[in-house]
């Protein structure tokens, strides 16, 4: 066990060997490929439970190093490191990614795709540990832009559906526009320090002047923001949900897009030196939480919800991490990727029973699939943040941080985690209370998918008692249950549990009730504030105009022109330079003399440079 | 004005006359007066006194040098003559402006 | 300016080989083209004369008039027929082709002008010398150029008569 945690690299080369040997022996092995993809998280969370058990022991893991790139004047290392921040990561990223790839199982059976899909999930798991194990940002960064090529790669994965392509490609170019960010942030870091590796980077974090030090966080901030899809980039996430729905519960719920809040905590003493930066990300989670509750509420496709609740809890990490509790904003990242993972297999869970995404044709599947209903349900409490359960111990801390930091987005954040009660109630009650409006007859799932939405469940159950842990491991201290904000947070969940359970009590006739209370509001919370829209009409369009104009002119006109034109002018050259090749003997012995004059005269020349010079014989 | 102007306005004609002759013979001969040009030369300079003796040839070789010379170009005369009279004979053309096999 | 019999020499054997070569390059007539080339080499055999190779000067009249010439002229009679018009002189390349020559003569007394401006050549036989670098010095040569010789001679032949109608 021990030798895990001294060679983490195995999370990383494993992983990587698994997706070659996956893609390769997928003919042979056909559905049992899965089997062996499972050795990759496998690895990942047996090296996160070791790391884990030697560092609450006492023991430093074993960490490596080679240099990676050496030029003149300067050396960026590669290598591994692992602590408790990492340890934490493992095992989520491990716990997670291995139940995902067992629902995936059955979730995918009859998938021509499999091969590919699991191979691309091994691939991604590697990625991930990279990203996580790297001993500095050089590394991280190649680990980022690597889950976010897999992530493209698995949005994509129906790539002859035009939605899953297109929803890929704007995954891929909004997160485009965070990683800039980050990749400038590295640069400023590696200009003012001249290290990007956290042994030499982060100590002297504190000494960077004030200014840099602000850009140089607001930079990665926004290459997180782009990764955690924080508005304003946080429109690929939605889109995202074409993806198949377990790759939606392990990259867009619980590790990917987590990377964000791993980053800034990762880095946390460069942000640390900046208190404007921590203000910033501080009002930009506070927003988004916010306002993705809001747009959660009004949306009838199960996994928009889920996604637009991803985001907003995203927003409650970025909203700690703003309030400098990056220990509890990583604690609720990790009871998050539980109880979030455990939803999207849920509602994957629901898919698969009845073939369909949207709310409005499901009801009453908690008669037909009693465990995927008691899962989802325990799932949803926690995230609503009912005690005992996960998500009411993480959030209770990040409400108390922010709201003792800032109360204004103290606020904010519990009205956040009211209509967050609301919302997930809602789609709790039309998936499964009520009679069913859709048409076929929904089925439970089989045991392959059932087990590991168990297992999640009872992670997601149990988790909250482990945050004294988490919290030792990272290096703080246990907090202690803060008494008002748990009772007021508790007070909000049950209230508007009970609302949404009452309003929703007459199935999907409630949306058109809310529908009439909220007026105009209804339709732009289900257009997402029509922020899409802003954004295709001020930045899309406008860019894509532009580049078909530049295609039509700077390249029809200039550049095919001058490519044509050379080929043009090489050709007419060859015709004129063809006449030359008369088969004129004279005039080639013509041309032999006069090319001995040049030379002589040139070697006269040469000589009289020489000479006058004063170098050579 | 001396023997070395003398001999290269003798190899400037002979030149000119290699490259604009239109008879293969013409050719030849021109370029037989090419090469007596250039041992005309090559036995003058031997013979000048006041030369550094670096170009010049050592003059109690240079006639040796100039009977071989005489040879190879005799040699030449025979094969290009020789060539010449087949190529008449094959294709009965003699003159430079008919022969463009390597026309480009 | 007071001439001595050298001077009269040089003069006289410019004035003919070069009226020899012209009259060689610039003639339309075979005949006189012949003619020019016999004038031109006969002159190279007084030059030699002049440099004081006597020997070399015999050598050039029994080798190019005796030899060459001779090849030339049955060349000639071989393969220029009576209905065969005389050859036109009036090549596309005239004026680049001077323009060669005149390069290729400008630049070699360039590079030799010290020397242009030298002086007369002693004059003085030194035909035993030939002989002890013949058989000395340049034996190889002297062996090279006469395998050479005959090399060429039996390539005149294959090539002329080789083939059988």
């Amino acid at each position: 066990m021990t030798w895990f945690a001294d060679n983490a690299w195995i999370t990383v080369a494993l992983p990587f060997v698994l997706a070659v040997a996956v893609a390769i022996s997928g003919r042979v092995l056909g559905r049992a490929v899965a089997w062996l993809a499972m050795l990759a998280p496998l690895s990942v969370l047996v090296t996160g439970v070791s790391a884990y058990l030697a560092i609450a022991g006492g023991r430093t893991p074993g960490e490596g190093s080679f240099e990676w790139i050496s030029s003149a004047g300067m050396s960026i290392s590669a290598g591994w490191h692992v602590d408790g921040l990492v340890a934490l990561m493992l095992l989520v990223v491990g716990l997670v990614a291995l139940m995902v790839m067992v629902f995936s199982v059955g979730y995918m059976a009859e998938e021509p795709g499999f091969t590919r899909y699991f191979a691309l999930l091994c691939l991604f798991t590697g990625s991930m540990s990279a990203l996580v194990i790297a001993d500095g940002l050089a590394g991280l960064f190649i680990g980022w832009e690597l889950v976010g090529a897999c992530s493209y790669l698995l949005i994509g994965f129906w790539f002859t559906k035009p939605e899953a392509a297109a929803a890929a490609v704007k995954a891929f170019l909004t997160t485009r526009v965070g990683d800039i960010g980050l990749l400038l942030g590295l640069l400023l870091l590696w200009r003012e320090v001249g290290a990007l590796d956290y042994a030499t980077l982060l100590p002297v974090a504190a000494q960077l002047a004030p200014g840099v030090a602000t850009v140089a966080a607001l930079l990665l901030a926004v290459g997180a923001m782009g990764k955690s899809a924080q508005f304003p980039l946080h429109i690929w996430l939605p889109d995202a949900m074409e993806g198949p729905t377990p790759v939606s519960a392990l990259i867009h719920a619980a590790t990917m897009v987590a990377a964000g809040v791993f980053l800034v905590s990762r880095v946390w003493p460069v942000f640390e030196a900046s208190p404007a930066a921590q203000t910033v990300v501080l009002a930009v989670g506070a927003f988004t939480a916010l306002a993705a509750a809001t747009i959660a509420l009004a949306q009838s496709d199960i996994k928009k919800v889920l996604a637009y609740s991803t985001i907003s809890q995203l927003g409650f990490m970025f909203a700690a991490l703003g309030a400098g509790a990056w220990i509890i904003a990583m604690f609720h990242l990790a009871t998050h990727a539980a109880f979030k993972a455990l939803l999207f297999l849920g509602s994957g869970s629901v898919i698969h029973g009845t073939g369909t995404q949207d709310l409005r044709k499901m009801g009453g599947l908690a008669k037909a699939m009693p465990v995927t209903a008691v899962t989802w349900v325990i799932g949803s409490l926690a995230l609503a943040g009912v005690p005992p359960l996960a998500g009411f111990f993480s959030k209770d801390e990040v409400l108390h941080a922010v709201w003792s930091s800032q109360p204004i987005a103290g606020a904010v954040l519990f009205a956040a985690s009211a209509l967050t009660a609301f919302y997930i109630t809602r789609a709790t009650m039309l998936a499964f209370a009520g009679s069913y409006r859709g048409s076929g007859h929904p089925h439970e799932s089989g045991p392959v998918m059932a087990v590991p939405l168990v297992v999640l469940a009872a992670v997601a159950a149990v988790a909250g008692f482990g945050g004294g842990r988490i919290a030792v491991l990272l290096g703080g201290h246990a907090e202690k249950l803060h008494l008002t904000t748990a009772a007021v947070s508790t007070g909000i969940a049950v209230v508007f549990i009970a609302l949404g359970a009452l309003v929703y009590k007459r199935g999907v006739f409630a949306d058109s009730a809310l529908e009439s209370k909220l007026g105009p509001l209804w339709p732009v919370l289900g257009r997402a504030y029509g922020f899409d829209a802003l954004v295709a009409s001020v930045i899309v369009r406008p860019v894509t105009t532009f580049c078909s104009w530049l295609y039509r002119t700077v390249d029809r006109v200039v550049i095919d022109g001058a490519a044509e034109g050379t080929a043009w002018l090489a050709n007419r050259t060859g015709d004129v330079l063809r006449r030359m090749q008369m088969g004129d003997v004279q005039w080639y012995s013509s041309l032999v003399v006069t090319g001995f004059i040049v030379l002589f005269v040139l070697s006269i020349m040469w000589q009289r440079i020489v000479g006058f010079v004063g170098v050579g014989g | 004005m001396n023997f070395i102007v003398v001999t290269m306005v003798l190899f400037s004609l002979a030149l000119y006359g290699v490259l604009t002759r239109r008879d293969i013979v013409g050719v030849l001969a021109s370029i037989e007066m090419m090469l007596g040009s250039a041992t005309l030369l090559f036995v003058g300079l031997s013979r000048t006194t006041t030369v550094a003796t670096t170009i010049t040839p050592d003059p109690t070789h240079t006639g040796a040098i100039a009977l071989i010379l005489m040879v190879t170009a005799a040699a030449g005369a025979a094969v290009g003559l020789a060539l010449l009279v087949a190529l008449a004979r094959k294709t009965a053309r003699t003159r430079t402006d008919e022969i463009t096999e390597v026309k480009g | 300016m007071e001439l001595n019999l050298a001077d009269i020499a040089f003069w006289l054997l410019s004035a003919i080989s070069i009226a020899g070569a012209a009259t060689a390059v610039f003639t339309r007539d075979v005949m006189r083209l012949t003619l020019g080339l016999g004038v031109f080499l006969l002159s190279v055999a007084g030059w030699f004369l002049y440099f004081g190779h006597a020997f070399v000067a015999i050598a050039q009249v029994f080798v190019y008039v005796g030899g060459v010439l001779v090849l030339i002229l049955f060349a000639i009679m071989f393969l220029h027929r009576s209905e065969q018009g005389l050859p036109e002189l009036t090549s596309r390349h005239a004026l680049d082709s001077a323009v060669v020559a005149v390069g290729v003569a400008v630049l070699v007394i360039t590079s030799l002008r010290e020397y242009v401006t030298g002086q007369l050549p002693t004059v003085g036989g030194a035909d035993a010398e030939i002989g002890v670098s013949l058989l000395g010095a340049y034996l190889p040569h002297f062996e090279a150029a006469g395998v050479l010789l005959l090399a060429a001679l039996v390539a005149a032949v294959v090539i002329v008569g080789g083939e059988k109608r």
